[in-house]
């Protein structure tokens, strides 16, 4: 019968039909096992490199200060006159790790209590002490005036990849820890001998070089100017400061340095009022006194 | 049954990839170029690309290595990168290539990516820096070769007996991608301490 032979037709159409259905499914399976071990590496690499990412961040300890230089327990070393009218620095004890600083106690003895910040890579801060260092210097030591210096580091970014601004400042807390007296010559001298921004600074020879000119030669202060010893510091004491905002001057858009503060007020650069003027207006008391 | 090869299926996979990877490689060789203009201009111009000491362009522009041979890098992307932007277009458009036009994109891009590769050593090991503009030419820079190297190989370009290693490599690309990424954050990790600059 002519439709028993159709049927036959169609069920070798049908079993074609079946074969290639199935021949289509095999090439679509072969595709996906193809891609599918490819894909689900790569999600397993990004896992496990998420997850080593997660774990060191975790580990990473709690955004802690670095324990500071002696001396500087209030992020900056303080100079007073001694009896016999010589610039001396205060000694103190050094700010402890995860510690926060103690402030000066300021008093209201007539004295001007002079706060300086600067970077000792900051052309303004050279500037500064320049055409003022002698005459603070000798305000103190005729003491009518107390000076307390605070290095911070700013301009970083001024110095390619080198750091030297935090490496400068370091130096500053070196020099603080270990031979305090010779602050003030090793911070003239680093003014001094300032290299140009733009530039990757002095490297550690050279700071080295400088430290040993203002006359400072000891072992000690040179491997701690090598080991950046006190870079975490100068970086904690400088977040400290950026985010003070008593120390910001009124015309000023932010922190910068050089900042002087004189019994609590901000020295306004931009007021037209001489620094120096400034400072003797906050002074009460008569030489000798103090 | 019209599934059979006789008629080759527009690449547009391929096509798409290479333009997009060509933009965007083109747009960051092209930022890099009025950035450097800005430093020639004034060399204190505040970049946008300067974000912090680690990550900043400034360093790269004014470095020797940034004028390897003697002009800035970027302008050589900004003829560079219309090579894979050309090659995507015309794909689009049904453009087939003869064998020794694959081989000539296949060597330029085999050139970019040891430039890349050299360039990526000193910005972290001699410069200190990640720039971000950089970055961007790195990150077209590696998957562009290794598609381009895995399709020729594929389509017997470099004779039959790559091709197998070709097509058994090509649902590989991504995964071989993401590691040469991780291999580059490792190294900067290791030397620049990225995560720790971040946090």
């Amino acid at each position: 019968m002519p439709e028993e032979r159709q049927t036959k037709n169609q069920r070798r159409e049908a079993a074609r039909e079946a074969a290639r259905l199935e021949r289509e499914k095999q090439k679509r399976r072969d595709r996906l096992r193809r891609w599918l071990i490819p894909t689900v590496s790569t999600l397993a690499i990004l896992a496990i490199a998420a997850g080593i990412v997660w774990a060191f961040v975790s580990n990473q300890p709690a955004a802690q200060s670095a324990a500071g230089p002696r001396n500087m327990i209030s992020d900056g070393i303080l100079f007073t006159a001694d009896d016999s009218g010589a610039v001396t620095p205060v000694e103190t004890g050094a700010i402890p790790p995860s510690g926060t600083p103690t402030p000066t106690d300021a008093e209201d003895d007539g004295l001007a209590h002079i706060v300086t910040y600067v970077d000792f890579s900051c052309p303004g801060c050279k500037g500064f002490e320049e055409a003022y260092a002698t005459s603070i210097d000798a305000l103190v030591a005729a003491g009518v005036a107390t000076l307390e210096v605070h290095p911070v580091a700013i301009l970083d970014a001024r110095y390619l990849a080198s750091r030297y601004s935090t490496r400068s400042n370091n130096v500053g807390a070196c020099v603080a820890d270990l031979a305090p007296e010779s602050f003030l010559d090793v911070m003239y001298a680093m003014f001094a001998n300032q290299p140009s921004e733009g530039t990757s600074g002095l490297n550690d020879d050279q700071i080295i070089d400088v430290v040993h000119g203002a006359g400072l030669v000891d072992e000690d202060v040179d491997a701690c100017i090598e080991d950046e010893l006190f870079s975490p510091w100068v970086t904690s004491a400088t977040d400290r400061a950026l985010a003070d905002p008593d120390l910001i001057a009124p015309s000023a858009p932010g922190f910068q340095t050089p900042t002087v503060v004189v019994n609590g007020d901000v020295w306004d650069s931009q007021s037209g009022i001489d620094v120096m003027e400034f400072i003797q207006s906050r002074i009460t008391a008569t030489p000798g006194e103090g | 049954m019209n599934d059979t090869s006789t008629e080759t299926r527009r690449p547009w996979i391929l096509a798409i990839f290479l333009i997009v990877t060509g933009g965007l490689g083109w747009w960051a060789a092209f930022s890099l170029t009025l950035d450097k203009f800005a430093l020639l201009a004034d060399p204190d111009a505040a970049l946008n690309c300067n974000f912090s000491v680690l990550v900043q362009c400034g360093a790269n522009l004014n470095s020797w290595q940034g004028e390897v041979f003697g002009f800035p890098n970027p302008l050589i992307g900004l003829g560079g990168f219309v090579a894979p932007i050309a090659v995507g277009v015309a794909l689009l458009a049904g453009a087939g290539f003869a064998g020794w036009f694959w081989i000539a994109f296949n060597v330029g891009l085999a050139g970019a990516l040891a430039f890349v590769i050299w360039l990526i050593g000193q910005s972290i090991f001699v410069l200190g820096t990640l720039c971000p503009w950089c970055m961007l030419v790195w990150l077209v820079t590696i998957p562009l070769f290794w598609v381009v190297t895995l399709r020729n190989a594929r389509e017997g370009v470099f004779g039959s007996g790559l091709s197998r290693i070709g097509s058994v490599l090509t649902p590989w690309i991504v995964p071989i991608t993401v590691v040469c990424y991780l291999i580059v954050a490792l190294l900067a990790q290791v030397r620049l301490d990225v995560v720790r600059s971040l946090f």
